[in-house]
């Protein structure tokens, strides 16, 4: 009795591993089909719904199409469903001649109609967080040839806002059909993909559009995002054959995963920059001295070597590189020299160390590296540095409360201009000055009037400008910026993100 | 009081444990800091754009009338809609509930199999060489992080061998029950060896029980009295212990559930946590108290299987 009992233990895990076999892979293998695993999952299909962000961009993106769009370097503006375009003299009216035959993926053809309502709608969705980058739009109208945009106001970057993953064409009639809660989940757009099946929080699977205007693309008929939260999950499952690409690649397992000859690791260069975003409106950040101290207290070296290694770098203007021209490359990265920092603290009164609290957010590996070097250098430069760990919820509440006196923030850009992390540093109204809550009003003026001037050379050295006076204001710090990393089995090709994470499936292919 | 008039009066005291689990989690989740709306819009939002969707979302209202669209909600068993997702909560517990019953009952199975006849076997041999390999292999169970056995058998199991998918739930029901084999046997690890322990120091504290001498003086079998009178009345506290288990895994692990991909009830309720979506963490804790409720009235009425000698 006693040996049948423990025999019927072994034979039922024996026969559990048995009825499993050689695992195939799931689906990544297969020719016509390319399997993304992504750290989570969309909460909605709509590029002006509530929440957009990592979990949503990746996805309307290959669905829905715009007017134009960036080219894959990311520092021009091409047509896509526009073939041209015209502006007036005065910068107030955008004429754009439409391509002829485009359809949504129903096989209704795109007309005039779905252009005013979609373009209006993106300007008056108040639950939009990106209903900013339309509010210049006075009045829209089109035809089934031709849109033409009037402005309100002359606004420089508007061009490049219409690249913007919001500004794109939906068809009102779906709309109206299914009303607002359901049109945030069920896209239907002009893109190379749709929609062919959404599991919550498993995966989401797109399937070419038969319409699509671009003959040939897209090159392989599905692609799947799948949602593995876990880093070390996430790249066994690349190993194995599971899934063909990863995204946001831990910098420390990039090395490992560089010694697979199954795996593809990709940098791709990105606007991607970390922040160190000071309290100005409570001690010990209030003194514009103590900021300016603080700066010649930070290795930015040390920490992007150590956080980001090979695929990151110091920086010191508020733009990043990678928007090419509009980044101030005269703005230098100041060497870290502590003793510097103590003097010019002794020198504006304070012969203790000055004490503050660095919020971060816990959780991501990333920031808990940074807030511990800033910590070690910063104690040695007559800071006293106390880290406090909050999880997101809590870590929003402190900072857009300005309760916080020093967190570290990220950014990446949307569109290829300097204007979005211009604005969002500068102007008090839309988050208080990117939580620093910092009232430059000169600054502002100049962040304002740059956005109106219409003469490229005088745009151009606005920008510098905002850059050098932020860089001496000293609230917001640049820290280092780094690339986007991927991973791909070495079967996959065109692979491609642009410096505003726009991920693009079209020219993906995966050889048998 | 016989078994039914027991069962009855458990379930109406159900009844207000439940009422004050709502009231006591509604308080909680409101009085953490953090705003739904702000979190769901993300970084980048306006002040405008979080003032607008906190109206939409119903958050500008009272506490209180809040709290009595929540009840009048769970009378009417309407859960609400997620803030995050807009889907209706009942959506989501659809999708999650299956896959973590599936985990929580092969995790119970595998635990089964593996501590019943290693307790009784390490009972029987008190302080010989195959008692102390199972204690000290229960020892090195309970010791080792879960996490840590997750990536060594997916490494394993998952990419060398190719035997069973690197997490993930699949497509089909065959692809779900291969998913579910490692994060299932993961689970049970813990379980497994509390099982073992329990068993083990069961049957050696009723093996020299008087009852168990003179059933052998009876001339019983060493089989019947091994399993008839030794191993059944180990069982009982083994029961609850199992029991209890079953509820914290039915609570879901977020940490089996997120190194193996699982979209089950532990990560939903972690992510609803972070995400501050009251209507979801309401109900997943309603949930779970009613789960824990119902089980430990279930382990209530199965003593009286087990031991005659317990009586309503």
């Amino acid at each position: 009795m006693k040996s049948s009992f423990l025999n019927g233990a072994v034979l039922s895990l024996a026969a559990l591993l048995a009825s499993a076999t050689s695992y195939p892979a799931m689906a990544g293998s297969v020719a016509n089909r390319i399997v993304v695993g992504r750290l989570g999952d969309a909460a909605y299909l709509d590029p002006n719904a509530p929440s957009v962000g990592v979990g949503e961009i990746p996805i309307t993106q290959q669905i829905y199409e715009g007017l134009v769009t960036v080219s894959h370097d990311g520092t021009s503006i091409i047509p896509c469903l526009a073939t041209d375009w015209k502006i007036s003299k005065n910068g107030l009216v955008y004429t754009f001649n439409l391509k002829a035959g485009v359809k949504f993926s129903d096989g209704t053809p795109v007309k005039g109609e779905d252009w005013v309502w979609s373009l209006l709608r993106a300007r008056d969705l108040k639950t939009s967080s990106y209903r900013f980058i339309a509010e210049a739009i006075a009045k829209v109208e089109a035809t089934d040839k031709q849109v033409v945009i009037t402005l309100s106001k002359p606004w420089a970057p508007f061009l490049a806002d219409l690249c913007n993953f919001n500004m794109v064409v939906g068809s009102k009639a779906h709309y109206d059909k299914l009303g607002e809660t359901a049109y945030n989940m069920t896209p239907l757009g002009t893109g190379p993909y749709m929609l062919k099946d959404w599991k919550k929080e498993k995966s989401i699977l797109l399937t070419a559009n038969p319409y699509y205007h671009v003959k040939g693309l897209p090159k392989t008929k599905e692609i799947m995002f799948t949602v593995v939260p876990d880093d070390n999950t996430r790249l066994m499952q690349l190993q194995s054959g599971q899934i063909d690409i990863a995204n946001e690649i831990p910098f420390s397992l990039i090395d490992t995963l560089k010694a697979n000859r199954n795996v593809k690791v990709s940098i791709f260069p990105s606007t991607q920059i970390r922040y160190l975003i000071l309290n100005t409106t409570t001690p010990p950040f209030n003194d514009p001295k103590v900021r300016q101290a603080l700066v010649y207290g930070i290795n930015k070296k040390e920490i992007s070597d150590l956080v980001a290694g090979q695929f990151g770098a110091p920086v010191a203007a508020l733009v990043s590189e990678a928007e090419g021209k509009w980044h101030n490359a005269k703005l230098k990265v100041v060497s870290y020299t502590p003793e510097t920092a103590k003097k010019m603290l002794a020198a504006a009164g304070y012969q203790k160390p000055v004490a503050f609290t660095l919020s971060i957010r816990s959780g991501n590996e990333i920031y808990t590296q940074v807030a511990t070097l800033l910590k070690s250098q910063l104690d040695k430069a007559g800071f006293n540095v106390t880290i406090e760990m909050l999880e997101r919820a809590s870590m929003s509440a402190k900072y857009t409360s300005l309760t916080h006196q020093a967190t570290v923030l990220q950014w990446i850009d949307d569109i290829t201009d300097p204007s979005g992390i211009t604005g969002w540093t500068v102007d008090y109204d839309q988050c208080h000055a990117w939580y620093t809550g910092l009232k430059d009003q000169p600054l502002n003026d100049l962040n304002t009037a740059a956005s109106k001037e219409l003469n490229a050379g005088k745009r151009l050295a606005m920008y510098h400008e905002i850059q050098k006076r932020v860089y001496d204001n000293a609230n917001v710090i640049p820290l280092f910026r780094n690339g986007f990393a991927y991973a791909c089995s070495s079967k996959v090709n065109g692979l491609y993100v642009s410096p505003f994470s726009v991920f693009f499936a079209k020219d993906l292919t995966i050889s048998k | 009081m016989n078994q039914l008039n027991y069962a009855v009066k458990r379930v109406l005291q159900i009844v207000p444990v439940l009422l004050m689990v709502t009231i006591l989690i509604f308080l909680m989740i409101h009085m953490i800091p953090g705003d739904p709306a702000r979190l769901i819009l993300g970084e980048k939002a306006t002040n405008s754009a979080v003032a607008a969707l906190r109206a939409k979302l119903g958050l500008d209202q009272s506490l209180p009338a809040q709290y009595f669209l929540y009840l009048k909600g769970l009378l009417t068993l309407d859960l609400g809609t997620s803030l995050t997702y807009q889907r209706p909560v009942t959506e989501l517990l659809l999708v999650s509930l299956p896959i973590t019953v599936s985990l929580t009952l092969i995790s119970t199975v595998f635990s089964i199999l593996v501590s019943f006849p290693l307790g009784f076997f390490a009972g029987m041999r008190k302080d010989q060489a195959g008692d102390q390999a199972v204690r000290v292999t229960a020892l090195a169970a309970i010791a080792m992080p879960s996490f840590w056995v997750a990536l060594l058998l997916m490494l394993l199991f998952g990419v060398k061998l190719q035997w069973f998918p690197v997490g993930g739930w699949g497509e089909t029901p065959t692809e779900h029950l291969k998913s579910l084999v490692l994060p299932a046997f993961t689970q049970s690890l813990m379980t497994s060896a509390l099982l073992i322990r329990n068993i083990r120091n069961s049957v050696v504290d009723i093996s020299v029980m008087d009852y168990v001498d003179f059933a052998r003086s009876k001339g019983l079998s060493n089989g019947a009295v091994k399993y008839r009178h030794i191993l059944r009345n180990a069982l009982i506290s083994t029961v609850t212990l199992l029991a209890m288990r079953m509820a914290y895994m039915l609570g879901g692990s977020v940490i089996i559930e997120t190194v193996f991909s699982l979209p089950g009830l532990g990560k939903l309720m972690v992510d609803s946590i972070f995400g501050r979506d009251y209507a979801v963490v309401q109900s997943l804790v309603f949930l779970f108290a009613f789960m824990v409720l119902v089980i430990n009235l279930l382990t209530d009425l199965l003593y009286s299987c087990l031991d005659p000698r317990v009586k309503f």
